[in-house]
């Protein structure tokens, strides 16, 4: 029995975007690798007992595959192309303390990728520890140890450019 | 970063908290391509049950509608053209001839005054003769025997064509022949003779000299 229309518009409105940033983490073909996750979920006969786990592990096989493709690509291209992509909607100006989010971005990018995954797939995709453990083929352990590490020095790179922001000129 | 251990979890769970209000850019890609990838669009979905499913996908209306009218549109075009042209000279020689045609005599009659429905070779001169001795040939007759021999003549040739392709392919086929498999020689890929296939076994050598490739009716006179 395949998957009706409805539950996969339901696990699209519900997941896409999150998933695409996911994916961001890695390649910068991400809605690509969105799609061809949805497309692979549609073909399936019956629903995964945790969807957003397993379209997570899709999408991450498909950034990673596109990812190396794109390496190889930059790797012969003489002029590397700097693709300026957003990764977050813009700060709500309502909120006391807004985070930047370029400033967000410049940061989660300095971050070592796989930590940048962990980092991404626990708050935005809504993963749990465990789930991203399977997903990444660590111990759970280290998965809680890099994700507490990844957010410490994100912390300090969102303040350091909250306080250079705040400095008089 | 402080050195409370306490102090900083909660500095990151707070951290969390404000990451996690933050929105991902919605994406750009459309869930209706993820449908489209999988299957048709609904509007494109044949309904076996109904015979004129393939009319439901309005690709294929616009397609039939279009190129088919305009096809067939073309053709009725040209045909009038060509009978139009064929009763124009007609005429003109008709104009030229009347006097001849009206005293009946062997080299005007066998001409003109063919059957309406012309088919080659199947009019004997007994017929024509018959006609020719009416002598009632009007103006639209005429007319339409140019449009049989720029028209359905054609249209019947082509047939006839087809028709004796289809006709030699089962008669070689009958006789053994496979179409659709000849053999070549490696070296310099030149077609070889294929006689029969009683000698098939024996002709080819079992030393890999010899390989099967694929052709289709290239090279066999049909």
């Amino acid at each position: 029995m395949a998957i009706r229309h409805e539950e996969i518009t339901k696990l699209w409105h519900a997941h896409a975007s999150a998933l695409t940033l996911l994916a961001r983490t890695r390649c910068n073909a991400a809605e690509d690798c969105v799609q061809e996750a949805y497309v692979k979920l549609a073909k399936l006969e019956e629903l995964p007992r945790e969807p957003i786990a397993w379209l997570s592990q899709v999408v991450r096989h498909e950034a990673i595959s596109h990812w190396r493709s794109e390496h190889r690509r930059q790797q012969r291209e003489v002029i590397a192309v700097q693709n300026q992509q957003q990764w977050f909607a813009s700060a709500d100006s309502d909120r006391c303390d807004p985070i930047d989010h370029l400033a967000l971005q410049q940061a989660l990018e300095n971050l070592d990728v796989d930590d940048r995954e962990i980092l991404v797939a626990h708050i935005w995709t809504g993963l749990t520890f465990r789930q991203i453990a399977e997903l990444t083929e660590l111990p759970l352990t280290q998965v809680h140890r890099r994700y507490t590490a990844a957010m410490q020095r994100l912390k300090l790179e969102i303040d350091a450019s909250n306080h250079s922001a705040a400095a008089p000129t | 970063m402080t050195n409370d251990p306490e102090k900083s979890y909660s500095d990151l769970d707070a951290l969390k908290n404000r990451l996690r209000a933050i929105d991902p850019m919605p994406t750009t890609a459309s869930l209706e391509r993820v449908f489209e990838r999988i299957e048709p669009p609904p509007s494109c979905k044949p309904a076996l049950s109904s015979p004129q499913a393939v009319w439901h996908c309005p690709t294929w209306a616009i397609f039939s509608s279009g190129v088919g009218f305009g096809a067939i549109a073309a053709t009725i075009a040209w045909i009038a053209m060509t009978g139009w042209m064929a009763s124009a000279t007609r005429d003109s020689k008709l104009a030229s001839e009347t006097s001849v045609l009206q005293t009946p005599s062997k080299s005007v009659a066998a001409s003109p005054v063919a059957p309406t429905m012309k088919i080659k070779n199947t009019v004997s001169k007994t017929d024509s003769k018959t006609v020719s001795k009416t002598n009632g040939t009007s103006a639209s007759s005429l007319h339409s025997v140019g449009n049989d021999e720029f028209g359905l003549d054609m249209i019947r040739d082509t047939l006839s064509v087809i028709s004796k392709q289809q006709w030699d392919r089962r008669r070689l086929e009958e006789r053994g022949f496979s179409i659709s498999t000849q053999f070549y020689r490696s070296s310099d890929r030149s077609k070889v003779p294929y006689t029969s296939p009683s000698t098939r076994t024996t002709t080819r050598p079992h030393n890999s000299v010899w390989e099967i490739g694929r052709g289709d009716l290239d090279g066999i006179e049909l």
